[in-house]
């Protein structure tokens, strides 16, 4: 966790989508980042309280996800750390704000920067590989994101960490698409699967998918249940509920 | 007798004083414009045994030349204080010793509670000539230092306050609250921080507190996230019984 990393890039940032960084206080025990309060929870839980939701729904919060990082990247700053709980709703439930900049840094092209923590589940295949990230890793988070909100279900998610490294590393594609036909729309799949491209390289960038999006338009039938999503919200709520980190606030 | 000067002024010492040297004293000072005097009678009493004791004993506690003072340390400072005691390394414990003053033993303490011998953060120094020093390193209590010097006769002591800095840190954790309140409860738990709701004293304006605990800024890895993630998947898989039938 580099809090001052977490601070000096979040100091530089001023988007709708991003949360807004007020002070950072060092005291005793701990370093303390004060930032705005985002009163509407996190996105899994409000797509759970609608109980079913379309695939222009999740489009609709995704896009703005899109927005967030165009900007970040614009600025050459790689959030790395994006999950479920990377995700809130302002008070009107309507925009998205992206928080957890522990992991964030500047990307530079002539400087190749090894990922030496993440959450495997959320991780892209050239940190499973233990090889340098830039920008693109966060593409490959935003896809299996993606996938969580339109499947319910967690794309590369194994019984042991392991085991869901090897499982990126290898991204079998085929297997993927097999888990999303008959359940998503054509264009959403080849959307799913751009952002889950295997290698860095080949895989487009947030500007390319933010293009693409304005482009087309999504269902708005309510074919997604919201049910499998619990599952995911409550393995993530368990998991942050086992970590104690101690403070002195 | 002796006669001794410091600056303009002159003493005559008469000591020991007998009984033939009672008698009218006469001090003069003379220049080559003027002569002025000064004079004085000294009567000699003879006491008995008794009262020589009391006036002995007056003299042979011991007394501090030098006392502890204030001092006032940063947390995990150096603090130092020194006493100086008039003493005799050749005292005896009894009254034989007649105009000497029995060596003095020192002590010293913090909060009424001695100092232990080996502590490796306190250093206690005495010397032969009457000097103590205490020296108190990576120090982080505060009370009161008192130094106690005891002999055959009597106790003197002297006492001072150690007084701990608050450092940056602390004065910004104070100014932290100061500028917020901040609400009871965690609003959510990280792998390594919790967040807290608060709101700006002034404005009222909410705010979301952030904590990273320091001792966990330079531990964490990958390796950490992964075994709770393995711990938390292996209780899940009951969850997932429940929720997903």
């Amino acid at each position: 966790m580099n809090f001052f990393k977490e601070t000096i890039i979040l100091k530089q940032i001023n988007h709708v989508n991003v949360v807004r960084f007020i002070a950072g206080y060092h005291t005793l025990e701990s370093l303390v980042l004060v930032t705005e309060w985002i009163s509407g929870g996190n996105l899994l839980q409000k797509l759970i309280d609608e109980g079913e939701y379309s695939e222009a729904r999740v489009f609709f919060f995704f896009e703005q996800l899109c927005n967030a990082l165009e900007f970040l990247h614009s600025k050459s700053i790689a959030h790395l750390d994006l999950r479920c709980e990377s995700l809130l709703l302002a008070a009107n439930h309507r925009r998205l704000i992206i928080i957890g900049f522990g992991n964030a840094r500047e990307v530079q092209d002539d400087f190749l920067e090894l990922l030496d923590r993440a959450v495997p589940e959320f991780c892209s295949p050239e940190v499973a590989r233990c090889m340098p990230v830039d920008c693109s890793s966060d593409v490959f988070s935003a896809g299996i994101l993606l996938f969580m909100l339109l499947t319910g279900e967690s794309p590369y998610q194994e019984k042991t960490d392991k085991e869901t490294l090897l499982n990126i590393q290898e991204n079998d594609q085929e297997k993927l698409k097999s888990r999303m036909k008959g359940k998503l729309s054509n264009v959403t799949q080849t959307f799913v699967l751009q952002c889950l491209t295997t290698e860095a390289h080949k895989r487009p960038s947030i500007s390319e998918i933010a293009e693409d999006l304005a482009n087309h338009e999504f269902s708005d039938e309510k074919t997604i249940d919201a049910k499998k999503l619990k599952y995911l919200f409550t393995r993530q709520r368990y998991i942050c509920r086992i970590a104690c980190p101690h403070s002195d606030l | 007798m002796k006669i001794s000067t410091f600056k303009n002024q002159y003493d005559l010492i008469i000591e020991p004083i007998l009984q033939q040297d009672q008698g009218a004293y006469i001090g003069r000072v003379v220049n080559n414009v003027d002569t002025v005097e000064s004079r004085c009678v000294v009567n000699v009493v003879k006491l008995n045994h008794t009262d020589i004791r009391g006036r002995i004993t007056s003299q042979l506690i011991p007394v501090f030349d030098q006392i502890v003072e204030d001092v006032t340390i940063p947390i995990g400072g150096t603090a130092k204080f020194a006493v100086n005691v008039k003493s005799n390394p050749q005292g005896k414990k009894t009254v034989k010793i007649k105009n000497k003053i029995p060596k003095a033993v020192i002590r010293w303490s913090l909060n009424d509670c001695a100092f232990l011998l080996g502590d490796k953060n306190v250093e206690i120094t005495s010397l032969a000539n009457g000097e103590s020093t205490l020296v108190l390193s990576n120090w982080v209590t505060q009370g009161t230092i008192a130094c106690y010097a005891s002999n055959a006769v009597g106790q003197a002591e002297c006492k001072a306050d150690l007084s701990l800095e608050k450092s940056n840190l602390e004065r910004n954790y104070d100014l932290l609250k100061e500028e917020y309140r901040i609400h009871s409860g965690i609003t959510s738990r990280g792998s390594y921080s919790i967040v807290k709701r608060a709101s700006e004293r002034k404005s009222g304006v909410e705010v979301a507190l952030k904590s990273v605990c320091r001792k966990s800024v330079d531990k964490t890895g990958i390796r950490q996230a992964r075994s709770s993630c393995d711990f938390s998947n292996y209780m899940l898989t009951l969850f997932k019984v429940v929720l997903l039938g």
